[in-house]
């Protein structure tokens, strides 16, 4: 079988990837419009919304499981992703990230939660999208950067908490390895306890300056 | 880490260090260079033409939008990329995202090389794999630089990009069932292997003007071969020869779609299994040496064996044949062509009684077919419009490898088949494949619909094919309960042009992307193309009814399947309810809907299905789908042709007036797309069209033909004043006015050629 994965390493692995997901759960999975994620999305092109060079709209809501409706911009994608039967939106970098991991976590999660709160404010009237805060997806498709080993889970699960205590506060987060075993590295960060955060509240958190 | 003796090696942060020995050298190499004519290209040291046309040679394809210009509803805007200066083909800028397309010989895969693509999918494109009608797949949203290192990662797996596109020989396909059909004569999949390796990167098949498509077929009447719509292809056959029983093919050259489709020719009612690939060379040499160069639209194989007829076809090559230099590949491969490909993982043990669901049963209905040995059975899994997820992709190849014999089939339909699967190992198969959400019981179905890429992703799209696709599925599946028996086994395919990369020329019912004006907006429509015969390898084209607005659509479907429910009679098919009834009829069933509301009553009208922005032609680009650019002047002209194509049927029709309104129109679009050349702006009024045209063209002595003169241009004036003074629409006149559209179009492609600045590839 020809296998592409990197080896199990002991020591320090990773290098700065190139590509990396980080998904929120929609609170609400019954109620979700995808018809009008299509319609919010293009208006975002129209409003320059989100920072980066914003390009289509792609609907791929046919898909089981897949990206759903999917915002393609030339630094990253932002998709109403349905992975794992859980609608959710999904940041992911594809280019141009700079710094270390660590920075290069903290400017995933802090574009996803600014692409929430878009989100939530530009649906507040009516029939209202909600992101559940207390849990994250982080995906690594960049494999060579950060390969699919507990090494690199490791790695990547203590760079998560220092981000996490920077963005949360004194809430533990527990970190478990998920996805399929020859899948790329994905982990599931899970706050314990009951925090009233919301995703505006959360980005002053996530900015480098507050870290 | 690794570990050499007692030192600890890092592992290598680079593919191509990583996998260089996985790739073997000559791959390696190739690779390299193109990684270097990307550098090269980046310094200015390339001209986009010569760089386009290998980029494309590797697979790696432009995409809509890549011109950085979009509209996104409001007006059109630039795309506001970093490198805004750097190009990587012409008009089209370094940044912006493309599609890749992969080589999968008639659409074979192992769940190893599904797992690798999977990877590249999810890394480097959107999480999406495409298949493709003709069993590649593609990935979009690939940017150029990353292309090297996943064709590594691809090459390693044993899977190639190489004359994906250009101007060569594409993807050879075959019947998915090839080996287990059946109805086959003999298992064609090693001889499409055979061609497929012989003719890659062959010296004698680099010079085309245009792409050549070759399909293989196990059997005659079956469609999954779609033989008679291919550049050159093969139906198994078996003749007795000095009481042996010999191995050969049915052999067809210069089938194809586009613009104006063409049924492929018969060749020869028996090649030889050891002439195959002797006679694809010397059918490549004479294409090569013969066929258009410089008109695009004329350059396909089809064009020249139509211009020489089959006969002279068939001697220049048999010609070629007998003074090619022998080639000891020509036969090699047939020491081992009666292995198969593949075969079972597990032997068939005791029997296969189960319980099934009603969605199980209805599962095994739809998705499961028996093969010729006994006991094992074909699962075909849905991909809906062709798109799979990566994660998808990996639990699909833990299938294939727990149940089968790891052997995965893409289709013609955009579907994949699990093939040698036990009877008795269908419940957990069936179960496997609902856990991945891949158990819908729609496979080959009336709702199992076929959609090129449309305005999607494709620069040529002028209609969203995948939009209307969605829509119809989803208005399908409301009435699905509901529906004859008789309709579910019709076929649905939808282009989002007139190239026809959604096959609507073959199905049932068909539809293909055209815009126009109403109420001084461009609304986007699609022709009705009905009496399509899926099934004798495509036996038949379809041909067009009439132009409906795209949102009625649903309503045209209902109505057509509806009539045929209730007017056909006994077991009459489809394809004869049509020949029946007659296309006019469905014209008269149909006519309400081609109305347009206006924009204030009704603005969905003036938007594509799926995509809220209004409807706009400003975002189409140059496209790609061959080697050379496609400018807007061929692709206007081919635009004119299907008008007299479309003319053509209704005068077979009996409509003479509408004939020859039809013929007119073709001349129109065939002028203003020389005048626009001239005159930047042009709009479509027909006086201004004709001005312009006399302006620039006839008076400058520009269109004149070199040996005809003046003739030709002075048709469109003749026709455009018939326009104006009253025109009697006898058969004979419209059929002399088609015969007068037709010549002006080719005057005005000679024009072309006779202008064009040739590209230095």
């Amino acid at each position: 079988m020809t296998t592409q994965a990197a080896p199990e390493a002991e020591a320090p692995v990773l290098s700065e990837p190139q590509r990396l997901g980080v998904k929120l759960f929609l609170q609400d999975q019954e109620m979700f419009d995808r018809d009008r994620m299509i319609e919010l999305f293009h208006r975002w092109i129209q409003e320059d919304r989100l920072p980066g060079t914003l390009i289509d709209v792609h609907d791929y809501t046919h898909v089981p499981g897949g990206p759903g409706v999917l915002l393609v911009a030339h630094e990253w994608h932002l998709r109403t992703d349905e992975a794992g039967g859980r609608i959710g939106l999904e940041y992911e970098l594809k280019r141009e990230g700079t710094g270390t991991v660590a920075e290069r976590l903290r400017g995933a999660v802090l574009s996803l939660l600014e692409a929430g709160a878009a989100l939530e404010q530009d649906t507040s009237e009516n029939n209202p999208v909600r992101l559940g805060v207390g849990e994250m997806i982080f995906r690594f498709s960049d494999r060579l950067a950060v390969p699919a080993t507990d090494a690199a889970f490791d790695e990547i699960t203590n760079e998560l908490e220092n981000l996490f205590s920077d963005i949360y506060g004194d809430t533990q987060f527990e970190f478990e390895r998920v996805g399929h075993e020859r899948g790329p590295l994905t982990i599931h960060a899970k706050g314990l306890g009951d925090g009233d955060w919301t995703v505006e509240g959360l980005v002053s958190g996530a900015r480098p300056s507050a870290g | 880490m690794t570990t050499n003796g007692n030192a600890e090696v890092p592992e290598p942060h680079q593919w191509k260090d990583r996998l260089g020995s996985l790739l073997g050298g000559k791959l390696s190499r190739e690779i390299d260079a193109f990684e270097g004519q990307i550098e090269q290209k980046r310094e200015g040291k390339l001209s986009d033409e010569v760089f386009a046309e290998m980029r494309l040679r590797r697979g790696v394809y432009g995409q809509r939008y890549d011109n950085g210009q979009r509209h996104d509803g409001l007006s059109s805007r630039e795309l506001d990329f970093p490198n805004a200066e750097l190009t990587k083909g012409p008009g089209t800028l370094w940044d912006a995202p493309g599609m890749v397309r992969i080589k999968n010989p008639f659409g074979a895969m192992t769940a190893d090389q599904m797992d690798v693509l999977a990877d590249v999918g999810e890394e480097y494109a959107d999480s999406i794999l495409h298949v493709t009608t003709r069993q590649d797949i593609q990935l979009h949203f690939v940017h150029l630089e990353e292309t090297p290192d996943l064709m590594r990662r691809l090459g390693a797996a044993g899977i190639t990009t190489h004359e994906a596109c250009g101007n060569v020989v594409r993807n050879v396909t075959a019947c998915h069932l090839s080996g287990v059909c059946t109805t086959q004569t003999f298992d064609v999949t090693p001889y499409a292997t055979a061609v497929s390796d012989f003719l890659l990167g062959h010296p004698d098949a680099q010079e085309f003007g245009r792409k050549v498509k070759p399909a293989f077929s196990g059997c005659a009447d079956r469609p999954c071969g779609l033989v008679k719509m291919h550049d050159i292809g093969g139906i198994a056959r078996v003749r007795e020869v000095d009481g042996v029983q010999r191995r050969g093919f049915e052999f067809y050259v210069g089938g194809g779609l586009g613009a104006v489709p063409h049924q492929a020719a018969l060749f020869d009612e028996f090649v030889p299994e050891e002439e195959l690939l002797p006679l694809c060379q010397s059918i490549s040499r004479v294409f090569a040496k013969l066929g258009e160069k410089d008109v695009r639209s004329r350059a396909r194989l089809k064009f020249l064996v139509a211009k020489l007829g089959i006969e002279e076809f068939r001697r220049l090559v048999l010609e070629d044949r007998e003074g090619l230099a022998h080639d000891p590949r020509w036969t090699a491969f047939l020491d081992d062509v009666h292995k198969g490909n593949d075969g079972p993982l597990w032997q068939i043990e005791g029997g296969n009684s189960f319980e099934a669901s009603p969605e199980m049963e209805a599962w095994l209905g739809a998705n499961v077919s028996s093969q010729r040995q006994t006991g094992y059975k074909v699962v075909m899994v849905y991909l809906p419009l062709g798109d799979i997820t990566s994660d998808q992709t990996r639990g699909l190849a833990d299938v294939a490898r727990r149940f089968t014999g790891d052997t995965v089939r893409m289709t013609v339909e955009q579907n994949m088949a699990l093939r040698w699967v036990r009877e008795s190992d269908l419940p957990e198969v069936y179960q496997a494949l609902v856990e991945l959400d891949l158990a819908d019981a729609r496979a080959e179905s009336i709702t199992d619909i076929t959609a090129c890429p449309g305005t999607d992703t494709c620069k040529l799209g002028i209609s969203s094919s995948r939009g209307l696709a969605r829509t119809l599925m989803d208005h399908l599946d409301e009435s699905n309960q509901e529906l004859d028996e008789v309709i579910r086994g019709l076929r649905i395919k939808i282009s989002g042009c007139f190239n026809s990369c959604g096959q609507h020329h073959m199905a049932d019912i068909g539809f293909w992307g055209v815009s126009r004006k109403r109420n001084g907006y461009n609304v986007p429509h699609f022709q009705i193309v009905l009496g399509g015969q899926w099934s004798e390898n495509a036996g038949s084209y379809g041909l067009a009814i009439v132009a409906v607005p795209g949102r009625n659509i649903p309503a045209a479907t209902d109505r057509i399947i509806q009539h045929y429910v209730d007017q056909r009679e006994g077991d009459e098919g489809f394809q004869d309810f049509i020949a029946r009834v007659g296309k006019p009829a469905f014209r008269t069933l149909l006519q309400d809907l081609v109305e347009v509301p206006t924009y204030e009553e009704d603005r969905s009208f003036y938007s594509n299905w799926g995509d809220p922005r209004e409807f706009t032609l400003g975002d189409m680009g140059i496209g790609e789908c061959a080697g050379q650019v496609v400018s807007p002047v061929e692709f206007g002209l081919q635009a004119s042709e299907r008008e007299v194509f479309e003319a053509q049927d209704r005068l077979d029709q009996g409509d003479s007036s509408g004939a020859a309104d039809i013929a007119y129109r073709a001349m129109l679009i065939a002028a203003r797309t020389l005048a626009r050349e001239k005159q930047s702006g042009l709009g479509e009024d027909p006086e201004e069209v004709v001005d312009a045209f006399k302006t620039h063209l006839f008076d400058t002595g520009l269109f004149h033909d070199p040996y005809a003169g003046a003739k030709f241009g002075t048709y469109l004036f003749r026709v455009h004043g018939e326009g104006k003074n009253g025109f009697e629409a006898t058969p004979e006149r419209a059929r002399q006015r088609i015969e007068e559209a037709q010549l002006f179009i080719e005057a005005a492609h000679s024009y072309h050629v006779r202008t064009a600045e040739v590209l230095p590839v």
